[in-house]
């Protein structure tokens, strides 16, 4: 749950982990209904998803917005390859929509069906493609990824 | 799936980390999103955070499942300091007297009780009092505050006893508070049993034999002002004075006797080995970002002009780096071994500002982000670009990505 968390926050952990959170506290809320599921993992997931989406961007009351991504180019140094490329993505997934981070991660990280992706989403199917294509066009623009999504490397 | 889908699917599922290993109740029995349902949210939390652990990444599976019962003790149990949210202590009683003074590294007194909707998201303890070059250990004031995403929002000012409270306004758009919020305008009812005054737009009370607090609301539209929620002020400052309603007076009495008296330490990932010669501290912030501190920001000033209203302001985030450089551009990236710490830094410093950002890279799936900021480069030695960044790292010793090991007080050895 936390990684799928960590997706649909575009790598935020402190904002993953609120959001597994605050689903799971749901989940204890109604825990007696919960338990007699077949798939309470499952339902656990849904109210993740429902959640994620109906959070709203929040406007800091503040002058001293602290929220701004510190972007970090892909190192040449083989050492941080694996911590750049995460980074990468990181600021790429920022670049999408709630939604388009959604199918992105039921679809190509948890491998559901579009069918599938579109029950979660209560969408139609035809949504779910475009989102996700959407998405990946944004994804082979960045500058980052364009390699790694292209074949490049 | 396509040949770029199926790159993508790869990517993900090697990219995305591994949950973090330090995950403990404590973590989540912070001060959290809706204080107004604190009663019940907070053991609700602590039952998730020990689902959380049981079933991280795999979910709750069982055939009729038992509920998950309640956490007896964190995973930290017996370790000081043990989240990067910083900790709550034992509650203590409202004081009968108002202590002398504050120690900055603490924020003595938080909001208990916040309207639906509102937000913890930032609080300082500011004003050390550094002399003879030492760095000073008391403060005369703390102040916090909280908002909704409507933009509306509270600010707390708790000043030491017998001293004048200056209500901070960072914690509030800048554009609402107005210069005549503080005026008196009358005579509010008793705040547990203390005097009370009403301002144009809050709320002043002794909340201590000798200490006075302050409380202000603003922020909203000017909609929200003609409903009497403070004034309204366009963002050129300009303000229009409303009568505030009796709901919004009704809040500011609630939110102003509820205040609890629950210390709470910043934490820090590093101590300083020795302050920049000609530098010294001048303040510290701890940033809430959905009610949860976050981060904690020191303040650094030159000492011969130790009024500047441009600090040289020092970040360290955990986890999710947020470094303060909106709208500079990063060209590239350096690397840096202090301490045996390795950093990946990117700075730009164009006319008259310079932002930069070191990030603490690991094999672990945590980080540490540090970020340094001044608008204005005539106080520094160095250009804070990358070489000026090299300059000020090792000032540092970094603590690790692991809250545990962290520090309450980064300015001792």
């Amino acid at each position: 749950m936390l990684r799928t968390a960590w997706l649909l926050t575009g790598g935020d952990w402190a904002l993953a982990e609120d959001l597994a959170q605050a689903a799971l506290s749901e989940v204890w809320r109604h825990w007696p209904r919960v338990s007699v599921m077949e798939a309470p993992e499952a339902y656990a997931h849904k109210v993740m998803l429902n959640t994620f989406l109906s959070w709203r961007r929040r406007r800091r009351w503040t002058a001293e917005i602290s929220t701004e991504r510190f972007v970090v180019s892909p190192a040449t140094t083989g050492g941080f390859a694996t911590v750049d490329t995460r980074e990468v993505l990181r600021h790429a997934l920022r670049q999408l929509t709630t939604k388009q981070r959604a199918v992105i991660t039921l679809r190509y990280f948890e491998d559901r069906s579009e069918a599938e992706t579109a029950a979660i989403l209560d969408c139609a199917v035809g949504t779910v493609k475009s989102q996700a294509s959407k998405a990946i066009a944004k994804l082979r623009k960045h500058p980052g990824l364009a390699d790694i999504m292209t074949g490049g490397r | 799936m396509t040949m770029e889908e199926q790159r993508l699917s790869e990517l993900l599922k090697r990219s995305v980390p591994e949950p973090p290993f330090e995950l403990s109740a404590d973590r989540v029995t912070v001060p959290h999103i809706d204080r107004s349902r604190r009663s019940w949210l907070m053991p609700v939390l602590a039952a998730a955070a020990v689902v959380l652990v049981a079933g991280a990444g795999v979910g709750l599976n069982a055939a009729r499942h038992p509920s998950p019962a309640a956490p007896s003790a964190s995973s930290a149990q017996g370790k000081a300091q043990a989240t990067p949210t910083s900790t709550a202590t034992s509650a203590i009683e409202r004081p009968t007297e108002a202590p002398a003074s504050f120690n900055p590294l603490v924020l003595p007194v938080n909001f208990g009780w916040l309207p639906a909707g509102f937000t913890e998201n930032q609080a300082e303890t500011g004003e050390f009092s550094g002399a003879g070059g030492q760095i000073g250990v008391t403060t005369t004031q703390a102040s916090f505050g909280a908002s909704a995403a409507d933009g509306r929002g509270f600010t707390v000012t708790v000043a030491a006893r017998g001293a004048a409270a200056t209500p901070r306004i960072t914690s509030m758009a800048l554009e609402t508070l107005d210069t005549g919020a503080l005026t008196v305008t009358g005579t509010a009812p008793d705040v547990n049993g203390r005097p009370a005054k009403w301002l144009a737009d809050g709320l002043e009370w002794e909340y201590a034999n000798g200490g006075w607090a302050t409380l202000l609301g603003g922020g909203g539209t000017k909609a929200q002002a003609e409903q009497g929620w403070g004034n309204y002020c366009t963002a050129a400052n300009s303000c229009t004075p409303y009568t505030p309603s009796a709901q919004f007076r009704a809040l500011l009495e609630k939110v102003a006797s509820n205040l609890t008296w629950t210390p709470q330490s910043f934490t820090f990932p590093y101590r300083f080995t020795a302050l920049p010669s000609g530098w010294t501290v001048s303040e510290v912030t701890g940033v809430f970002v959905n009610g949860r501190l976050s981060s904690v920001e020191t303040n650094l000033v030159p000492k011969d002009a130790p009024n500047t209203k441009d600090p040289l302001n020092i970040q360290a985030f955990s986890s999710g780096s947020t470094v303060n450089c909106a709208g500079f551009n990063f060209s590239g990236t350096t690397f840096a071994t202090y301490n045996g710490v390795t950093w990946a830094i990117q700075a730009d410093h164009s006319g008259a500002t310079a932002c930069a950002g070191a990030r603490m890279t690991t094999k672990n799936t945590g980080s540490v982000s540090m970020g340094f900021e001044q608008d204005t480069v005539a106080y520094l030695p160095t250009p804070l670009g990358p070489s000026g960044v090299k300059v000020i790292l090792p000032f540092f010793k970094f603590l690790g990505i692991n809250p545990v090991n962290w520090t309450t007080n980064p300015f001792t050895s």
